[in-house]
């Protein structure tokens, strides 16, 4: 399969790896799971010469294509609010927003879909905080068709939606850096290259967040929405002929990631299926030759459903 | 917007010194009263389930009362080391696996499941019931301490940490011709100060074997 990065810059960070395991649980009733579901779903493969992104991608149109019928088939209110390429920018994504926000209600679901290339500002106002006491002092963004979307104006356009649970899927490079955990350390660094702390670097990590706790946070504090990143914080994603690398698997987890059979799929599920089979069967494949990247997500001490079985 | 949680540690602390001078005084009046066995330290293998009640997730963004009390199943394996200081008193240390299932998806949302490992630091007192089911003899007796717990949110890569507070009141059963083992029956009470919750705590019932030091 071709590779192509989903990065406008910076060089490429290599391998390493850690498999963190989870827990499968039973629980075996069903729910009446009535609210409404709205889904802005975008996809850019096809970048102006000019434009703030350079060179084009692959499959990312088509990424959001298969997204819009994954949701649409899941009973979100989604083709409206798909746009690739050329029509994919920030004056119809504001656009989309302010319709979703006059018709959802708090106990509507919203997710936020979107593929294509992101970046790092050189320097920016400190919105890299990922899972780490440390920052970065990066901003990220993804890169509209018009232009780019910071982490923080993202969260800004999010904000406006008036549902509680909210879910951001970004297969962009260093899409990490959206995601903003006060409270939970991640054992996976934002660059995968990156040798991991371990148990006691984690608990140090940990203690150290719980310490210095604050309820607020730049970027996307998992209150505002739950994000599933395609990479870490300073990470490439890549995709292949058919789909993003997360997309594919993102696709596949609405069937077959039920892990405590329920019936339903959470963001925590389907993320768990996305970086399970990354690193099965593209790390393994791609990290010797230093293409290995790990996706990311929010911590909070809720879960939203996302898709179900 | 403020954390309720802030300066939870120290909070746990002060309780955990508060419930240690509780036990001390009568623990040390009843010194002469003990038997030989009560005065050996104790190793004890225990395995526990019950439920947990989450309410509120604390941080910005989350609507005020969207988020309903919801429970969550429980359960642990505990190995511990109850070492007599004097009287009817004993300090113990002991290590938990514990994990939690996520709570019903009821309104499309869950309470996250977790699981970890825990540092359990206790104070304990308990004393021999004069009345016995021959052949067995009752001991009766509570514990109470803290705990210091590290969790990886089930199906992901995140750790968060919490310390907590319980109260453990149990039963033990033992043969006065083999004193080394005994059962005790446990109802662990825990409440712990989640930063990212308002209210997080626990009850449950267990098992726990004790082999008592020669």
């Amino acid at each position: 399969m071709t590779m192509i990065r989903r990065s406008s810059s910076l060089p490429s960070r290599v391998a390493g790896a850690l498999l963190a395991t989870g827990l499968a649980l039973l629980a075996s009733c069903t729910f009446d799971l009535n609210y409404d579901k709205y889904a802005i779903v975008y996809g850019i493969s096809d970048y102006p010469p000019a434009g703030p992104s350079s060179g084009d991608l692959a499959v990312a149109d088509a990424d959001a294509q298969a997204m819009r019928d994954l949701l649409a088939e899941q009973g979100f209110q989604v083709i409206p609010y798909t746009h690739t390429d050329a029509e994919a920018t920030y004056t119809q994504l504001a656009a989309d927003g302010d319709t979703i926000a006059a018709v959802a209600t708090l106990d509507d679901l919203f997710v936020f879909y979107f593929s294509g290339h992101g970046g790092q500002a050189v320097s920016g106002t400190g919105g890299g905080t990922e899972n780490t006491p440390e920052t970065d002092a990066k901003e990220e963004y993804i890169a509209l068709h018009d232009r780019d979307l910071t982490d923080d104006q993202l969260a800004d356009l999010v904000r406006t939606i008036p549902c509680a649970r909210k879910v951001i899927i970004l297969d962009a490079c260093f899409s990490g850096g959206f995601i903003s955990n006060s409270l939970e350390a991640d054992a996976i660094p934002p660059d995968y290259s990156q040798r991991p702390k371990g148990i006691f670097g984690t608990l140090g990590d940990a203690i150290y967040l719980y310490a210095n706790f604050q309820d607020y946070g730049s970027d996307i504090p998992p209150g505002e929405a739950l994000v599933i990143a395609a990479s870490g914080e300073q990470d490439y994603a890549y995709e292949t002929d058919d789909n993003g690398v997360m997309t594919g698997f993102l696709l596949e987890s609405a069937t077959k990631a039920d892990y405590n059979f329920d019936g339903y799929i959470t963001v925590s599920e389907s993320y768990f299926y996305i970086y399970r089979n990354i690193n099965k069967y593209f790390n393994r494949l791609y990290g010797p030759s230093g293409d290995a990247f790990f996706p990311h997500v929010s911590g909070g001490p809720v879960d939203y459903i996302l898709f179900t079985k | 917007m403020c954390n309720s949680n802030n300066n939870m540690a120290g909070k746990t602390t002060l309780i955990v010194l508060l419930l240690i001078g509780i036990v001390l005084p009568p623990a040390a009046a009843d010194d002469a009263a003990r038997s030989a066995r009560a005065r050996r330290p104790v190793l004890g293998l225990g395995i526990q389930g019950g439920v947990a009640l989450a309410d509120e997730p604390v941080g910005s963004g989350y609507p005020s009362g969207f988020y309903t009390p919801k429970a969550q199943a429980v359960g642990a394996f505990d190995a511990l080391l109850d070492v007599p200081l004097f009287s009817s008193l004993s300090l113990g240390i002991g290590l938990q696996l514990h994990g939690a299932t996520a709570s019903s998806p009821a309104g499309g949302w869950t309470y996250r499941a977790h699981w970890g490992g825990g540092l359990r630091l206790s104070a304990g007192y308990g004393f021999e019931l004069t009345e016995s089911f021959r052949p067995l003899q009752l001991r009766l007796g509570v514990s109470a301490g803290g705990s210091f717990n590290l969790d990886l949110i089930t199906f992901t890569t995140l750790f968060f940490y919490y310390p907590g507070i319980f109260l453990e009141p149990y039963l033990e059963f033992y043969n006065p011709k083999r004193e080394k083992y005994g059962i005790a029956l446990i109802l662990p009470i825990d409440y712990y100060f989640r930063r990212d919750l308002e209210l997080y705590g626990s009850i449950g019932f267990g098992v726990v074997w004790r082999y008592t030091l020669q």
